[in-house]
């Protein structure tokens, strides 16, 4: 081998291993999960769960906005005592989930997991799974974007006297769907092989912490379609997991389509959460044997959090 | 599972973006590892293989597009090689009144080959791309009318990139007839030209006379152009993933719920589109150069700084360069160089002089291209609109461009002076946000009740925090994206008024060099919006 390619092959190899190095050194340094247990929540805005005692959480609702918009902790503690966190996230995806579930179990010993199913269609590509792959060895592929938190908050409230919504975001707008009962195309509703896959992970993981999990559909005019709900009805039955399908139970979550949804059923509002939430609360009731903590001294601080979010919802304004 | 759905192959496939993990840790690593590895004489064979293999991870079946394009441009470029060859032999020893009669015959003949040609991709592109949009526009006829009748609107899958690879195509056989490049008897070298991976999904559009040759010659991969390429790729790289696919859920919610938001935040939203598809395309299109750059194959430049432009004419000229280039070469010039046209252009010369004159012609020209590049992009009438807006826009510059010359003289205004530069560039910008804004838009509807939302509501009072949660941004989203664009703009600075930045950091010490290129992997590691909370943004122009 000729001299210069020597000098340019251990130039381009020395650029490398320092760049490892470097990398190694970043993840090690500013973005590991150690350093702090609630910087392990991957998003500031779920990193509230690791605020909670621990083991004092029965359940845990995980999946994108349809969750965070439809399932009120609040009022499940204060209907029935039941202490929940909605660990979602927006676009969340079922390798997102199975990451959330395996750090939150670490700290919380949730009964029941519920998993909304609309991030159950989205498609977990090769790249999520390589970035995860990656995470693993170097945590600042998936901690980066904790740069926000570096010298200041990421953007979320340290107002101490604001409402915690455990995990719920409050919205009253109000937008009308523009049309109902759109037919959807049946046959092209599927449930990626990978995606199919990450259900079982989840599932596999749940059973391994003591959570049963649960799928379930939250109302949805814009989402929801025919050919989901069999296939959902189908993998969940594959699975060995309950299913409840919200948009078929027009009796027990009585959803107004005019005033229950505050982008055109996509996502429920306040309106339509506390139907959605309610029924949520008999079922768990009904179905799974959960602790009521309202005289727990351990969640005392639940009951001064629900006065609070009466508070707001009595000064109708979302926490700014 | 299927092997394909295992493998990833197919529309589903997040391998269109060069800045998926697996494309630019496993793709093309081993891509360019198995290229080196590989005699000389297999090279291109590899090549071949590889830009085969990538469509189909990204296309799957709808390969077959491409394969059937491939093959029928070769046979209509021998086809016409072999007619030109005959003319030659047949008019070679004749008179010349009588080898004119038989040029022209022969033209003809190989007019009507280009023409099956051009039917045959243009068809195709029709039937995938347009069919649903005119069946859409009949029923809206049927129903104006209350016909009891409706037309079944047809769903096609459409290939990726088949918009750029049709027009690389076609663009061989028009050559052909023109004789600027010969045809090629060699199947693989014309395979590798239409399918060369880098550029399959967005472009360039390239001339086969500018890389057909230089992909086939397959040369040994140098450490110089590794290491330029590289560097080329990780600026785009920074452009898509820490500008272009940050500001996606802003545009995303500004133009899906527009009703919901103030003309200031649409206003914004048309801007943050506009910088977001700069940051996508040109990002892009950098990766595209860097990696062709690293097999040694130069490609043609698709942008140069376009928002330096003084006119909507100059910014044509600098944003997707090769496809201004195509419509210019392929229709402009053959439509002004046409009999009626010539005959049109003299006699307006004589009538209203030599500025107007010509400007008759080229103005029919000038619509034909925008008709043809509003529609390239999109069925919708958005993209009819988008492509009528720019027509009026360069015909009134056109048109105007007169006076103003004699009203800069009579004030002693000097165009040249920064000032009015500067003030040039700020007005063309505007305008190109505004068309940016009816292209990005859900149809023209939309386009229209947006445009008139910003000019008659404009306020800020939507822009709160909590649309900025609506949308997953804060303030150090923006903050981020404002430090890239400052980046990005004084590299375009460089680049604009002195030269190339890539040597300029080349001719610098080591230690200098590496920190740079640390600081940038580093910063595109740590603030590129990826992985957790981001959902992976196709490149936009794949769409098209």
């Amino acid at each position: 081998m000729k001299k210069e390619t020597v000098k340019k092959l251990a130039f381009s190899l020395g650029f490398v291993a320092l760049l490892i190095g470097l990398i190694l050194l970043l993840s090690l340094l500013v973005f590991s999960e150690e350093s702090d247990r609630s910087k392990g929540a991957l998003d500031p805005s779920i990193r509230g769960v690791y605020d909670e005692p621990e083991n004092t959480v029965d359940v845990l609702m995980v999946g994108d906005s349809e969750t965070y918009s439809s399932l009120i902790p609040l009022l499940l503690f204060e209907e029935y005592g039941v202490t929940s966190y909605c660990c979602a996230t927006s676009g969340q995806l079922l390798s997102d989930t199975e990451e959330i579930l395996d750090r939150v179990f670490s700290a919380q010993s949730p009964k029941v997991v519920i998993l909304e199913t609309n991030a159950i269609f989205r498609k977990v590509s090769t790249s999520n799974v390589m970035l995860r792959e990656l995470g693993g060895i170097f945590s600042v592929f998936t901690n980066h974007n904790k740069w926000k938190e570096i010298g200041g908050n990421g953007g979320v409230t340290d107002d101490e006297s604001a409402c915690d919504l455990k995990g719920y975001r409050f919205s009253t707008e109000v937008a009308a769907v523009y049309e109902t009962g759109k037919a959807k195309d049946k046959e092209s509703v599927r449930i990626a092989s990978q995606n199919r896959y990450y259900v079982e992970w989840i599932k596999e993981l749940c059973d391994e912490n003591g959570a049963r999990l649960i799928l379930v559909s939250a109302p949805s005019a814009l989402n929801w379609s025919e050919g989901r709900h069999e296939r959902l009805a189908a993998l969940a039955e594959e699975v060995g997991v309950a299913f409840v399908d919200m948009n078929l139970l027009s009796d027990e979550v009585p959803i107004d389509w005019k005033t229950d949804t505050r982008d055109h059923g996509d996502h429920l509002n306040y309106f339509g959460a506390k139907k959605a939430t309610a029924f949520l609360g008999k079922y768990l009731s009904e179905n799974a044997s959960l602790p009521d903590r309202r005289t727990d001294p351990s969640c005392e601080a639940w009951n001064r959090e629900v006065a609070l979010f009466h508070a707001m919802i009595e000064a109708d304004k979302p926490i700014e | 599972m299927s092997l394909a759905s295992l493998l990833g192959a197919g529309k589903g496939a997040a391998m269109t973006s060069f800045f998926a993990p697996e494309f630019f840790i496993l793709f093309l690593p081993l891509a360019v590892l198995g290229y080196a590895l590989i005699p000389k004489g297999g090279k291109k064979y590899w090549l071949l293989a590889a830009s085969y293999l990538f469509y189909w991870f990204v296309s799957g079946a709808l390969i077959a597009y491409l394969l059937a394009s491939t093959l029928t441009v070769h046979y209509f470029g021998i086809w016409l090689d072999r007619v030109q060859t005959e003319q030659k032999a047949a008019t070679a020893e004749l008179d010349k009144e009588a080898r004119k009669t038989l040029k022209k015959k022969y033209r003809k003949k190989q007019l009507a080959i280009v023409w099956l040609a051009v039917i045959l991709h243009v068809g195709v592109l029709l039937v995938v791309k347009y069919s649903g949009f005119f069946a859409v526009n009949v029923n809206r006829v049927f129903s104006a009318f209350h016909a009891p009748i409706s037309v079944r609107v047809p769903k096609h899958l459409m290939p990726i990139g088949i918009s750029f690879f049709s027009l690389q195509a076609l663009s061989y056989v028009l050559d052909v007839y023109h004789g600027v490049v010969k045809a090629d008897g060699n199947l693989g070298r014309l395979a590798l030209f239409l399918a060369f991976f880098p550029s399959i999904v967005e472009g360039p559009i390239c001339r086969y006379g500018q890389t057909a040759e230089r992909l086939w010659d397959c040369k040994q991969i140098e450490y110089r152009n590794l290491t330029r390429g590289a560097q080329r790729f990780l600026f785009g790289m920074m452009k898509k993933l820490v500008v272009a696919d940050r500001l996606n859920s802003f545009v995303v919610l500004v133009f899906n719920d527009y009703g919901n938001c103030d003309g200031g935040v649409i206003a914004l939203g048309a801007v943050l589109y506009t910088v977001q598809l700069y940051m996508d395309f040109s990002g892009s299109m950098d990766a595209v150069i860097g990696i062709a750059e690293i097999f040694g194959v130069p490609m043609p430049e698709n942008f140069e700084r376009p928002f330096f432009s003084r006119t909507i004419s100059e910014f044509w000229k600098r944003w997707h360069i090769t496809l201004g280039a195509w419509f210019r070469d392929y229709l402009f010039y053959p439509v002004t160089a046409s009999d009626k046209m010539k005959k049109l252009t003299s006699s307006a010369r004589k009538k209203i002089g030599n500025h107007y004159g010509p400007l008759l012609a080229g103005s029919v020209a000038l619509f034909c291209v925008w008709l043809s590049n509003g529609l390239w992009h999109g069925s919708d009438w958005n993209f009819i609109f988008f492509g009528m807006y720019h027509f009026v826009l360069i015909l009134l510059g056109n048109l105007i461009a007169p006076p103003v010359r004699w009203i800069n003289r009579k004030l002693h205004v000097n165009p040249e002076c920064f000032p009015y530069r500067l003030l040039q560039m700020i007005r063309t910008t505007v305008l190109v946000v505004i068309g940016e804004l009816f292209f990005r838009a859900n149809g023209l509807l939309s386009g229209l009740e947006m445009f008139g939302k910003m000019v008659t509501e404009f306020s800020v009072s939507s822009f709160n925090r909590a649309f900025f949660e609506k949308c997953g941004l804060d303030l150090h989203d923006l903050a981020i994206v404002f430090v890239t664009v400052a980046i990005v703009f004084a590299v375009s600075v460089w680049q604009e008024t002195r030269g190339s930045v890539r040597d300029l950091i080349g001719r610098r010490h080591v230690a200098i060099r590496w920190t740079i290129w640390y600081a940038l992997i580093l910063f595109v590691l740590v603030f590129g919006a990826y992985g957790f909370g981001y959902a992976p943004v196709d490149p936009l122009y794949a769409q098209f």
